[in-house]
């Protein structure tokens, strides 16, 4: 069968990003079974728009700018649940150590917990690797007011993290 | 720049320095531990926001734009299908509305003569060889010169079929003449009840010659003058040498 060119951009468009847009969708709602469905459904919409992709360097972006509109319009149909902090996923890395392991278990608590105006940005710039000023113009806010808020993210994130340990030796 | 401008410029994205900023760091142990403290929180965010991809999620992703996309496909072929479909059935129902392709061959023919009106116009006898042109392009070759008087020849479709179209001008009133090849009809005589227009079809040498005038007066005299063209004289006509 012949694969359009359109069709292998898309392929190479999935297998290049299907795992980070996976991962932010997950900090997004804490959810991963609707993390799948997000990130699927973010990539249908990239399939149907797929001619305005005109840069590769801007597929990230691009994608991740999709992504925020589904889960956006998902949050207007229905108030997402906070997630148990039991319920929380481990990674399977026999590398890491049971200190790492509990270490990872207690951020990823600590990043449920902060106010999603403080998350976005931060999971912007370390699971997008953005700059200051892509993250203020993909969340429309001024570069000041994103460092404000990526120190801030920061802090309390060291302060329930802080708390977390507290409880995790108690 | 000082250890406070350091620490408040690095806080925001520790992965970021700016030359300004590495310069101090070099020099000032202090900031230097904070740059590494620092670093390795943003490595255990990292590790810890790394949560693991589902196994096979690029795939059902492609399963589900490669069936999603077939199914748009489905759904624009059975428009498209009946957008053919009904683009044929109106132009179909305007052909038979202009055309009347499906009427008795007598009515098609006084159809055709409205329109061209200006087949009836002139008066003036064509070459004997304009109109033997316009038979053979039609594939039909005369036994015999066509009836003299002819004003008007030109091969037009009527309906469906194929003719050749003349005017023979009488004192009375132009006769017009159709031959038909290839179209066999059954000798008739027809009376149009809107225009008072009569029509005599006679099948002859394969094909069928058509007679159309207001008045039946010549159709005799003319169908045996066509029959003897068409078909040469009776003993021809009969096979004889």
């Amino acid at each position: 069968m012949r694969v359009s060119s359109r069709q292998r951009q898309f392929d190479a468009l999935v297998r290049a990003h299907n795992g980070d847009l996976y991962r932010y969708a997950y900090w997004l709602c804490g959810d991963s079974s609707l993390a799948q469905d997000l990130a699927q459904e973010t990539f249908l919409r990239a399939w149907r728009s797929l001619d305005a992709l005109r840069e590769p360097d801007a597929a990230k972006a691009w994608l991740i700018t999709i992504l925020r509109r589904e889960h956006a319009r998902l949050y207007e149909r229905k108030r997402l649940e906070t997630t148990d902090i039991g319920e929380l996923e481990l990674d399977d890395r026999d590398s890491l150590t049971p200190e790492q392991l509990g270490e990872d278990s207690i951020v990823r608590a600590a990043m449920l917990q902060l106010e999603p105006k403080y998350r976005e940005p931060l999971l912007l710039q370390v699971l997008g690797g953005f700059s200051c000023d892509e993250i203020a113009r993909e969340l429309g806010l001024g570069a000041a007011a994103v460092m404000t808020q990526l120190f801030r993210a920061r802090q309390k994130l060291k302060s329930l993290l802080v708390d977390g340990r507290s409880e995790a030796r108690a | 720049m000082n250890c406070l401008d350091y620490r408040r410029e690095l806080a925001p994205d520790p992965r970021r320095e700016s030359a300004e900023m590495q310069e101090h760091r070099r020099g000032c142990a202090g900031c230097s531990a904070h740059h590494a403290r620092a670093l390795g929180f943003e490595l255990a965010l990292k590790r810890a926001l790394a949560v693991p991809v589902p196994d096979g999620l690029a795939e059902r992703i492609l399963l589900a734009q490669t069936t999603s996309e077939r199914a748009d496909r489905g759904r624009r072929r059975r428009l498209g299908f009946f957008a053919a479909a009904a683009v044929l059935l109106v132009a179909l129902g305007l052909g038979v509305h202009q055309l009347q392709i499906f009427s008795p061959l007598a009515q098609q023919l006084i159809v055709h003569l409205q329109h061209e009106p200006a087949a009836l116009v002139t008066h003036t006898p064509l070459p004997v060889a304009d109109v033997e042109r316009r038979f053979s392009q039609r594939g039909v070759r005369l036994a015999a010169p066509p009836p003299a008087g002819i004003s008007y020849a030109q091969t037009c479709p009527v309906g469906l079929l194929g003719s050749v179209h003349m005017v023979m001008p009488e004192r009375e009133g132009p006769v017009t003449v159709f031959f038909l090849p290839g179209h066999t009809e059954p000798r008739s005589d027809y009376v149009d009840g809107d225009g008072g227009m009569r029509v005599r079809a006679i099948p002859m040498a394969a094909g069928t010659l058509a007679l159309v005038a207001a008045e039946a007066r010549h159709f005799d005299t003319l169908e045996a003058g066509w029959r003897r063209s068409l078909e040469g004289s009776p003993a021809t006509a009969a096979g004889v040498p």
